[in-house]
């Protein structure tokens, strides 16, 4: 099969001519030069002829499109003739649909299609991502309060926007659930016709009230987490139209282009090889766009109309209708003997599903297989109950649940270390998982490096320690240093999750490395081609990695759950030796060579004697490199028995230990985070420049989460729904420092010795500012977000003080 | 809908021509300056305008100079950058760079100009605040020619001034500095970036007199305590013949608790809000005392 070389409709960037890139290349390389010089970095340019790139620091060649508003975002691409597509929303969080009249709406000129969801097959009207049990268009029903009930395509987006508001709905409302609690209520009202519990998930080990009752000291507290929106810049965008081959093509920002191609196949009936979709650049996902948000509707849509349909969702539907980050009442009990050794620990999770199932029962299981975690604990019992209510369906966001576990097992581990008199290193330390150790289900761990990442934070934390005894307060504000560890799950939880790759080259010596995971804006491309290069001995600059096209690449799964660097990583690097070896071949036969006497390596092709370069060894195999195609497959035998919660569920885990420095003013409750420090077991780190952009973001998602990130629900409604309320850690927010360490580690089974990292640093990060805040001000902060209000009544409770002296 | 765009070249015109603006449009013309606040109203649909009279390149809304008083003149179409920039305003005034500092992100100050702000009238506006505490007067040209507005008196209700739907503000002039005069400006937000929702300010001018080290007069603005930008009257009054202390700021709180009302929104409650002005009213009395050479 020849490459795919020609500029898909679907190209995320407007490519231009070489004469125009020319200034922006050296703009790009000056940035590139100052970069390396200040991370020290005595390396060569990656560009011709470098090989051998894994572990440069290397700016990712996007970022120049980027700056330059050359990344094409499903909402600046427009067609000729195209529609613009809105959604008529729920006012009511839970209640019967009576009457649906589009009379008027049909009448509003320039109006060319208006869709219901009875319109849509019986067996064609649900999707979800591992039940279908979410309409594309609510029919008889409405479960929250922004769930659409219509789409309408016009001429004008004004069109349809007033179309929209000339839609009747009459209602029969129906009590509203606001809570799991009242949920689980034996008179509640059921919201799911199989009843409002999505998952009762129950998991123990050894013997918990033996483990309890050796313990010299139980700890036992609640932790709150409000419902969090992923506030992800660019809102849920996509156009769809018919190409000429009569192909129903989706441009869409997404995590998972795969996903999206069987659900817009099932909604409309379409054969799957009548369907194509294809990534834009996505501005920002953290786990909420893997769901269906615009996909379907403009599918059927386009079908209808047989025109392109564009829609993008405003800033107030995106709050309102896509999924959410699971609110969560944690209430556990941790034992530990004086020494510091854990005996046991029970947790027992109620978890806020929203309106459909959505991700949940993956948060929910990941949850349970990771209670504990990085300790060894003997006697575990783990219980989580997630039950629909009547907001945003909640689902996939950044670590699936694990921030939220972390923020209250580290919380008590950090109480525990100062109940014992213990510094809270050395409670980890006596407790933390090394190789061999097990999971509570069971798994053996390999290649752990989470010691390290203690013995990197230590110097540090005394150093701190000093540091504030000496100098408790800094402009009138409390100074307190905090810790917090995580170890996490790479990849889907307990199912297998391959990960495949293509290498094609032309006579000229390009190469495209098509791979099935989609870069998000991770710069997963970039670290993709860097190892496909090398495993294929060649140099980087001829390496171009197309993603995130249902049609060039195979199902691989979401990029999500931190997996693409590890799974499409090694799948990219079996495909670079794969690739390696026809190439060897290939010149072995036009050489009329035996295949032993050519080697390529370096980006030099030896044949026998002699060596000859890349470029000249494509020419010499001619058409014969229409032949080429390396192939990687990485399917590691992942399995375990949800029931019995059995099994080897994640290929590899990531470990590491966050700290961090906080300023409280007391008189109003305020927290600031001056710096950071983290140490993290990533394995091998793949491009130095992208993984610290994870950590980065990763602190600083974190800091917006404690501090201030809510949804706020008041009577079925999200109140909030705009970045002026919704308030998540901006530029100035980010501490002044951010130190961040990747402790020397190999894992055996990932490309080069590489984990996953993308996820990570934002697990302990609510936890390490709670400890701080203890440090600095004496209370423990149990609440998520630990906004000003809520931490100065906190700390006026503490003291005895009136809570609101500022009452009447 | 059909809209209207006029970019009148003299002040006197855009009267004018926002005259007729109003007649025709029944009062839905509105003037554009930075068209910050403007564009989020637009955004959000709370306003539909029909007609836009544009100042924003009128020379006669421009500049900030010493008057023949002694004081400041600012024009209203004066970017916040520039306030926030100004070596004049630094040398006399210093309190309102201190206030422009604060004033949402880079890309707003850059763009929204500091009479637009007061014209808004928002009760969480900044610049409001300030020109409260320093007794400015704003004058206004309308089709009746020059009118000069206290300050103190233009806040009228809910996004509503004093100013007439055919009056443009065209300057804020500010009275000259006093001797042993101090002032300073404090706010409270939910965090460091941009905010905007649940943001608290206070505007503090006061002068000390050296024999008694006491307040001889102070000017008090809050934001976000109400549904206007507050003047404190009551509270100005109460600090007069006091010294900044414990026991002062005591009692100013429960007097300060008695003229403002800020209203509990998503994040926060109005009890904790009005703790936070009695915080921020301390804070920001306790720097102006300072800078005005008395010792804490």
């Amino acid at each position: 099969m020849p490459g795919p070389w020609t500029e898909p409709p679907g190209e995320k960037f407007a490519l231009e001519d070489l004469e125009a890139q020319a200034h922006w290349q050296r703009e790009y390389h000056r940035i590139v030069r100052a970069i390396r010089e200040e991370m020290g970095a005595d390396l060569p340019e990656a560009a011709e002829g470098v090989t051998g790139t894994v572990g440069m620091p290397l700016p990712r060649n996007d970022v120049l499109y980027k700056v330059r508003g050359r990344a094409r975002y499903a909402a600046n691409i427009k067609m000729a003739d195209m529609l613009h597509c809105r959604f008529v929303r729920s006012e009511q969080a839970h209640a019967r649909i009576l009457r649906i009249d589009t009379t008027q709406a049909e009448a509003v000129p320039g109006v060319v299609a208006v869709l219901k969801g009875e319109e849509i097959p019986p067996d064609r009207r649900l999707i979800g991502t591992l039940t279908q049990d979410t309409p594309v268009l609510a029919v008889d029903k409405v479960r929250f309060a922004g769930e659409p009930i219509v789409a309408i395509a016009a001429e004008t987006p004004e069109a349809a926007e007033a179309a929209c508001l000339l839609v009747e709905v009459d209602y029969e409302p129906l009590p509203v659930i606001h809570s799991p609690e009242e949920a689980l209520a034996a008179d509640a009202e059921t919201i799911d016709a199989e009843g409002n519990v999505i998952g009762d998930l129950l998991h123990e080990i050894g013997d918990l009230e033996a483990g309890l009752a050796q313990a010299d000291v139980v700890l036992e507290n609640e932790y709150v987490v409000e419902s969090m929106d992923h506030a992800f810049l660019e809102p849920p965008s996509g156009l769809c139209f018919l190409d000429p081959e009569g192909v129903l093509t989706v441009l869409v920002c997404t995590q998972y282009p795969h996903y999206h191609h069987k659900q817009v196949a099932r909604v409309t009936g379409l054969p799957l090889e009548k369907v194509r979709v294809s990534q834009t650049v996505v501005g920002g996902a953290f786990g909420g766009k893997m769901d269906n948000a615009v996909e379907c509707a403009l599918a059927l849509l386009t079908l209808r109309t047989g025109r392109p349909t564009t829609a993008t969702l405003s800033r107030e539907e995106v709050f309102t209708s896509t999924t959410k980050r699971h609110a969560m009442t944690i209430r556990q009990k941790l034992g530990a003997t004086k020494d510091g050794k854990l005996t046991a620990l029970d947790v027992e999770v109620l978890s806020d599903g929203g309106a459909y199932r959505s991700y949940s029962m993956i948060v929910g299981g990941r949850c349970v297989i990771h209670t504990g975690m990085p300790y060894r604990i003997p006697n575990v019992r783990s219980h989580y109950v997630v039950a629909f209510t009547n907001y945003p369906p909640a689902g996939a966001m950044r670590s699936f649940g694990i921030v939220k576990m972390a923020f209250a097992m580290e919380s008590q581990m950090n109480e525990l270390a100062e109940r014992l008199g213990l510094s809270p290193i050395e409670v980890r330390r006596r407790n933390a998982m090394v190789d061999d150790d097990k999971t509570i289900i069971g798994q053996k761990l390999w290649d752990v490096a989470y010691h390290e990442t203690l013995d990197a934070i230590e110097p540090i934390y005394e150093r701190l320690r000093r540091e504030i005894a000496a100098e408790p307060t800094r402009n009138g504000r409390k100074r307190g240093i905090g810790l917090a560890s995580l170890g996490y799950g790479i990849g889907y939880s307990g199912v297998r999750n391959p990960s495949t790759a293509r290498m094609y080259v032309d006579a000229e010596g390009q190469v495209l490395a098509c791979c099935g995971t989609p870069d998000i804006g991770t710069g997963s491309d970039m670290s993709l081609a860097m190892i496909a290069a090398q495993s294929a001995g060649i140099s980087l600059h001829r390496v171009r990695v197309i993603s995130g096209d249902s049609t060039k690449t195979d199902d691989s799964g979401p990029t999500s759950a931190s997996r693409t660097t590890y799974f499409s990583g090694n799948a990219a690097y079996i495909c670079g030796q794969d690739f390696k070896r026809q190439i060897e071949e290939a010149v072995a036969k036009a050489r009329d060579l035996p295949a032993e006497r050519v080697r390529l390596e370096d980006d030099r092709v030896l044949v026998g004697n002699d060596s000859i370069g890349f470029e000249e060894a494509c020419a010499l195999i001619g058409e014969g490199t229409e032949e080429i195609c390396g192939y990687g497959k990485f399917d590691p035998d992942i399995a375990m028995d949800i029931l019995k919660f059995s099994g080897n569920p994640y290929a590899t885990y990531t470990f590491g230990t966050d700290m961090v420095e906080v300023e409280v003013d007391e008189e109003l409750g305020q927290i600031d985070v001056v710096r950071a420090w983290t140490a993290h077991d990533a394995g091998t780190v793949i491009n130095p420049v992208g993984t610290e952009g994870q950590i980065d973001g990763g602190v600083v998602m974190g800091i917006g989460q404690a501090l201030w990130e809510r949804c706020v629900r008041k009577d079925g409604v999200i109140a909030n729904p705009h970045y002026r309320d919704y308030l998540m850690a901006g530029a100035k927010d980010v501490p002044l420092e951010i130190e961040n360490t990747f402790v020397e580690n190999k894992d055996r089974t990932g490309p080069y010795g590489a984990k996953g990292v993308a996820e990570v640093s934002l697990i302990p990060i609510p936890a390490a500012i709670a400890s701080a805040v203890r440090h600095a001000s004496g209370v423990w902060p149990n609440h998520l977000p630990m906004d000003a209000e809520y931490l100065y009544r906190l700390i006026a409770e503490a003291r005895g003080k009136p809570v609101a002296d500022a009452a009447e | 809908m059909d809209c209207r765009y006029s970019r009148p070249e003299s002040l006197a015109e855009a009267v004018a021509v926002l005259c007729e603006a109003q007649e025709a449009t029944e009062g839905e013309a509105h003037l554009v300056a930075g068209g910050v606040a403007l564009g989020i109203l637009m955004n959000e649909k709370l306003l539909a305008p029909r007609w836009f009279v544009d100042v924003s390149r009128l020379a006669e809304l421009k500049g900030i100079e010493a008057s023949e008083d002694g004081g400041l003149r600012i024009g209203a179409g004066c970017r916040h950058r520039e306030v926030e920039r100004s070596p004049l305003v630094a040398e006399r005034y210093a309190i309102l760079a201190e206030m422009a500092a604060e004033i949402a992100c880079g890309r707003i100050k850059n763009r929204g100009t500091i009479g637009g702000n007061i014209c808004l009238a928002d009760p969480q506006g900044d610049p409001p605040v300030a020109v409260i505490a320093l007794r400015a007067t704003l004058r206004a040209l309308g089709p009746k020619g020059t009118r000069d507005i206290p300050a103190t008196d233009f806040f009228k209700g809910l996004y509503e001034t004093a100013l007439g739907p055919d009056e443009i503000l065209q300057e804020i002039r500010l009275p000259p500095p006093q001797a042993n005069e101090g002032a300073a400006f404090g706010k409270f937000s939910a965090r460091r970036a941009m905010d905007y929702s649940s943001t608290i300010s206070v505007a503090v001018r006061l002068t000390r007199d050296p024999a008694s080290e006491q307040i001889l007069e102070i000017g008090l603005g809050l934001g976000g305590s109400g549904e206007t930008p507050i003047w404190a009257k009551e509270t100005e009054k109460a600090f007069i013949g006091r010294r900044p202390g414990d026991e002062c700021f005591a009692l100013m709180r429960e007097t300060l608790f008695a003229e403002i009302e800020p209203l509990a929104d998503d994040l926060y409650s109005q009890d904790y809000k009005r703790h936070v002005a009695a915080v921020i009213m301390k804070r920001t009395v306790e720097k102006a005392w300072q800078r005005s050479g008395g010792t804490a």
